[in-house]
């Protein structure tokens, strides 16, 4: 931007890249006290920290509100974390909170911010190595104080849900100054054991300071190394301590432990009941589906009557028999009539039916005579006559045509 | 008689082709050698088909009498042992 001048918009942007850029600015806590603290009805907070020369405007989110374990009020002393950005329509740097805490404790929580960045930076928070528990355990080991309200819940829970399981207790306090050390050491006896297959580490909710043993650097180390999944379970819902970061898992509350650790009973066996019955009624219907399928068959005609596959070929049979004997008959009755028309015609051309009727035949050496130049005088002949025939001699030859 | 072999042949298998042996010998348009042989087939996988499924309906039974008999949900012991 190598201008003279700028516009007011452009400007803002710019001193907003500025600030947004800066190491320093983009993470950093602020010591002061709260004045002219409000809420809105959106529920984001506004309010500016001072100190006696200083005031630095102040803006927390609704959904960071909501985490606070205190409420604001002016005149208290608290230690801001957050980050410095310019608010542009109202050209204005502002101070966005993230998280809150009353000064009392001020080094005790810087302590607590500074270790929890520097193991977040070494990846003992990292998501991918976070082990998982397992559904059914067998034996639970429980750290915490054998007298604290926290393993009576987590015992409660534990055998209304699933009494099958072993619980070993490995007793320590859980607050003090010895408490970390004390907490490591009986993270350790579990460790010896190899029938522990999930571990609760355990303490009934307390202030910040009642808490801080699981704030621990070592005890935090030595979750990360279990190589049994940790389930971590301190205070209320809102404390997070770094052993719920290093854990494999948080529990709210030491009965949420109860309840994220093992199954239900009830709940197992109302599945197992249901199972069952899928199961039977599934093996039933497909049973059915088939039997079925093979009734119909067995009903059908084919091996209810069987006999019936034959009737079309008795049918056919039937029908070339008959076909047979028509046809005989009349190739029979044909021939039999030709045969009489035949025989008609024979009787009608019959050379003897002409000498019944008074004709003779006159023959000479087996030849017909049709005219009288067959013959010579005194040759011999023969006349035939309807009864017998007679020999004959030419007398006499006249050529007088036909007669 | 070429009965079915049990290890070769499945009961799915043996049902399909009876339901085309039926369908076969209902179109009435195979030689009637063939359409004896194939009643013939026919009656023999009928007969395989029912064996298998009687044999599978008895186990049926059995199990499901065994699954209600034997396991009761309200008796299952999860245990009661705690250890301190």
């Amino acid at each position: 931007m190598n201008r003279s001048v700028f516009t007011v918009s452009e400007i803002t942007k710019y001193i907003k890249q500025v600030l947004v850029r800066d190491q320093i600015l983009r993470n950093v806590c602020v010591q002061g006290e709260i004045s002219n603290f409000s809420q809105a009805t959106s529920g984001h907070c506004y309010f500016t920290i001072k100190d006696k020369t200083s005031k630095l405007r102040c803006v927390m989110f609704r959904e960071k509100r909501r985490l606070l374990r205190f409420t604001p009020k002016d005149g208290m002393k608290v230690i801001a974390k957050g980050s410095i950005n310019v608010y542009e329509r109202d050209g204005q740097y502002q101070f966005y909170v993230q998280e809150l805490q009353p000064d009392g404790l001020g080094s005790l929580y810087l302590t607590y911010l500074q270790l929890k960045e520097r193991l977040e930076k070494e990846g003992l928070f990292d998501k991918k190595i976070k082990k998982s528990i397992p559904d059914f355990p067998s034996c639970i080991g429980v750290v915490t104080s054998p007298k604290g309200a926290a393993i009576k819940d987590i015992i409660s829970v534990i055998k209304r849900r699933y009494p099958a399981v072993n619980i070993i207790i490995s007793p320590t306090s859980v607050q003090g100054e010895k408490a970390p050390k004390e907490i490591v050491a009986a993270l350790k006896r579990l460790f010896t054991l190899d029938c522990i297959d999930v571990i609760i580490v355990s303490r009934g909710g307390g202030s910040i300071e009642e808490l801080w043993a699981f704030n621990d650097e070592e005890v935090a180390r030595c979750i990360y190394e279990s190589k049994i999944p940790v389930i971590s379970a301190v205070g209320h819902e809102r404390d997070f301590t770094i052993a719920d970061f290093v854990a494999d898992m948080r529990a709210p509350t030491p009965s949420a432990a109860g309840e994220i650790v093992v199954p239900d009973v009830k709940e197992l066996k109302k599945r197992i009941h249901s199972l069952k019955n899928h199961l039977t009624n599934n093996i039933n219907y497909l049973f059915f589906n088939k039997k079925t399928r093979l009734d119909t068959l067995y009903n059908s005609t084919v091996f209810q009557k069987p006999e019936e596959i034959l009737y079309s070929y008795k049918l056919r049979l039937d029908f070339l028999t008959k076909g047979i004997l028509n046809n005989t008959n009349n190739a029979f009755n044909n021939k039999q009539k030709e045969f009489r028309l035949l025989s008609n015609k024979l009787e009608v051309l019959n050379p003897l039916k002409i000498l019944s009727r008074g004709y003779s035949i006159a023959l000479k050496n087996n030849e017909i005579l049709k005219t009288a130049d067959q013959v010579e005088l005194d040759d011999d002949i023969e006349v035939k006559l309807l009864e017998g025939s007679l020999k004959c001699r030419v007398t006499e030859k006249r050529k007088e045509g036909r007669s | 008689m070429n009965l079915p072999e049990k290890d070769e042949t499945t009961f799915e298998k043996a049902l399909n082709e009876l339901e085309k042996i039926v369908e076969k010998l209902e179109r009435e348009d195979v030689e009637l050698e063939k359409s004896l042989e194939l009643f013939e087939k026919g009656v023999n996988l009928c007969v395989f088909c029912y064996s298998i499924l009687n044999r599978a309906e008895g186990k049926i039974q059995l199990l499901t009498e065994k699954l209600n008999k034997e396991i009761k949900l309200e008796d299952i012991d999860f245990g009661s042992e705690i250890d301190q």
